[in-house]
């Protein structure tokens, strides 16, 4: 079954054409790899699927549902779930009240998912003192603690420490072999092949190359 | 008499932490700045007394009071929505406004000016609130559930999801939060409660009149949500106290009263500006306007 379809979307920020008639479709449980320079339209076509930014042309498709009429906390609600390539942790609150946004969970059930990522001995700190690394690892935490079935990563390993990259990819697999479908933006393309099976490139807004991993 | 003053400043107290509570869950906790909130003040207070004055029971006319304020807090909040940070600000004063002249102009049911005379004291069961120590009783008893209710609305998982609001829209959208219906929760939420300030205080007073819910009552209530804090119940109550209060003194001194009035516009103002120059976060608060004024 196909998890997502992307067929002719298109978006233009004045006379930037940020995504110029995207069209693809992902099998579900499989990895996507989204490639291409700076400014290709990688981060704005993970925005059109979960709705950040509404296309000018287009559609999406999301477990043969329609998505890109609904706002965007029903596709999130749908469990569609995305790790931001900036500012996708709420400073101010504590690790715990991260989590509890995402799910109105049992402490007990928020500190296990923590475990999962390594950073259940911060759970009452405030998100502001992780280090970028732990940023993302936290984000993972907030998909696993909804349990979203296709997720949306944005550069998750950029700006990492080499032992929080190990972990962040130790991760993506686990969700990999719970059978989550995902897109990742990556510029490694070592990793990109360790951990995809499909591979797009854009380029100014088109894509340019469609290929297995 | 000196007893039935420090009850008149105490039901005082109880009426105004209430409100200043409800704006700080408007403004403090969900961050929107709301200069209409004497509005719902208003409302609660005609809706209570032409209830009570038509025959209805006191606890049927307080309740409905909050209903009904909690009502225009919704209807306020829709199109209020759309906007941000400081055009959120003026569309709220310009409701505070509109809701005022109607109970100017709309004379056949407010008597407009004039006001309305002789507002029953509360009657619950067949008791009679009408000794002062009693009224003291009923409005403290208001103040306290209203405290411990918004502190467990607050402390549970509403209380995250409006702090993530305040931090990021976009991203607390992505985790599946209807941010608009939450903002809509949160106005109600607070609108209802000052409709019940607005009960306890026209049944106190026993006169309304649209003079007493203009523009610098909302500001005087902003000001105790201020000085104790933004995002802290504890500090609205410790600023309605202090505001309350702060003022008294004045009386004692034998200025004419026409004096007092002004004095006291010039001591609240020059509190605001020692409070955004020394104590940005107010006494008991995790943050000020930061946020809110400027980012929405
Ligand atoms: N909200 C916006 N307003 C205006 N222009 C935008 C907006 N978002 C993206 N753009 C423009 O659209 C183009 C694509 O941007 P996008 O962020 O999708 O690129 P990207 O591939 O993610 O780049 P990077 O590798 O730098 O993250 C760029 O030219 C960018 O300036
Ligand atoms: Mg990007």
């Amino acid at each position: 079954m196909m998890a997502v379809e992307v067929k002719g979307v298109s978006k233009h920020f004045g006379g930037v054409k940020a995504l110029d008639n995207v069209s693809f479709s992902l099998r579900q449980g499989k990895t996507l790899g989204l490639v291409g320079g700076n400014g290709s339209g990688k981060t704005t076509l993970l925005n059109v699927i979960t709705k950040m930014v509404v296309s000018n042309k287009g559609e999406v498709w999301f477990n043969d549902e329609r998505i890109d009429t609904m706002p965007a906390y029903k596709i999130a609600r749908l469990g569609v779930g995305r790790i931001f390539q900036t500012g996708g942790i709420f400073n101010n609150m504590t690790v715990l009240e991260n989590l509890l946004v995402a799910a109105n969970a049992e402490r007990e059930e928020a500190e296990a998912v923590l475990r999962e990522v390594d950073l259940h001995e911060k759970i009452d700190d405030k998100a502001a003192t992780l280090s970028g690394g732990q940023m993302r690892l936290l984000e993972f935490g907030r998909v696993m603690i909804r349990n979203d079935e296709l997720i949306l990563l944005d550069e998750p390993f950029a700006g990492v420490s080499e032992a929080n990259t190990k972990k962040i990819e130790r991760v993506v697999r686990k969700l990999q072999k719970q059978g989550k479908t995902m897109i990742l933006i990556e510029h490694d393309s070592r990793r990109i092949k360790r951990l995809c099976d499909k591979i797009i490139e854009l380029e100014k807004g088109k894509i340019i190359r469609e290929a297995k991993a | 008499m000196i007893e039935a003053y420090i009850l008149h400043l105490l039901i005082l107290i109880c009426i105004y932490a209430i409100l200043a509570m409800s704006l700080n869950l408007i403004t403090g906790y969900a961050g929107m700045l709301n200069l209409g909130h004497a509005a719902f003040f208003a409302i609660g207070a005609y809706t209570s007394t032409l209830l009570v004055m038509a025959g209805f029971p006191f606890w049927f006319a307080f309740l409905a009071a909050a209903g009904m304020a909690a009502l225009f807090g919704v209807l306020l909040s829709i199109p209020a929505l759309r906007l941000r940070g400081d055009f959120l600000a003026i569309a709220t004063l310009g409701f505070g406004e509109i809701i005022r002249s109607i109970l100017l102009n709309w004379t056949e049911l407010t008597r407009g000016p004039l006001g309305i005379p002789g507002i029953p004291k509360p009657e619950l069961f067949g008791f009679e609130f009408g000794a002062l120590h009693w009224y003291f009783v009923l409005a403290f008893a208001v103040t306290v559930a209203t405290y411990f209710i918004l502190r467990k609305i607050l402390a549970g998982n509403f209380g995250i999801v409006l702090k993530a609001i305040r931090e990021s829209e976009p991203v607390s959208e992505s985790l599946g939060k209807n941010v608009k219906l939450v903002k809509i929760q949160a106005f109600a939420l607070g609108a209802c409660f000052a409709g019940l300030a607005g009960s306890l205080f026209a049944h106190y007073i026993t006169f309304i009149d649209p003079s007493s819910f203009t523009l610098a009552e909302t500001i005087l209530i902003l000001l105790m949500v201020t000085l104790g804090g933004m995002s802290s119940l504890k500090g609205s109550i410790a600023g309605a106290i202090i505001l309350i209060l702060l003022p008294e003194p004045l009386r004692f001194i034998g200025l004419p009263s026409a004096m007092v009035g002004q004095l006291r516009q010039i001591i609240y103002a020059g509190l605001l500006l020692a409070l955004i120059l020394k104590r940005p976060k107010g006494l008991f608060g995790e943050k000020w306007f930061k946020g809110i004024v400027s980012e929405g």
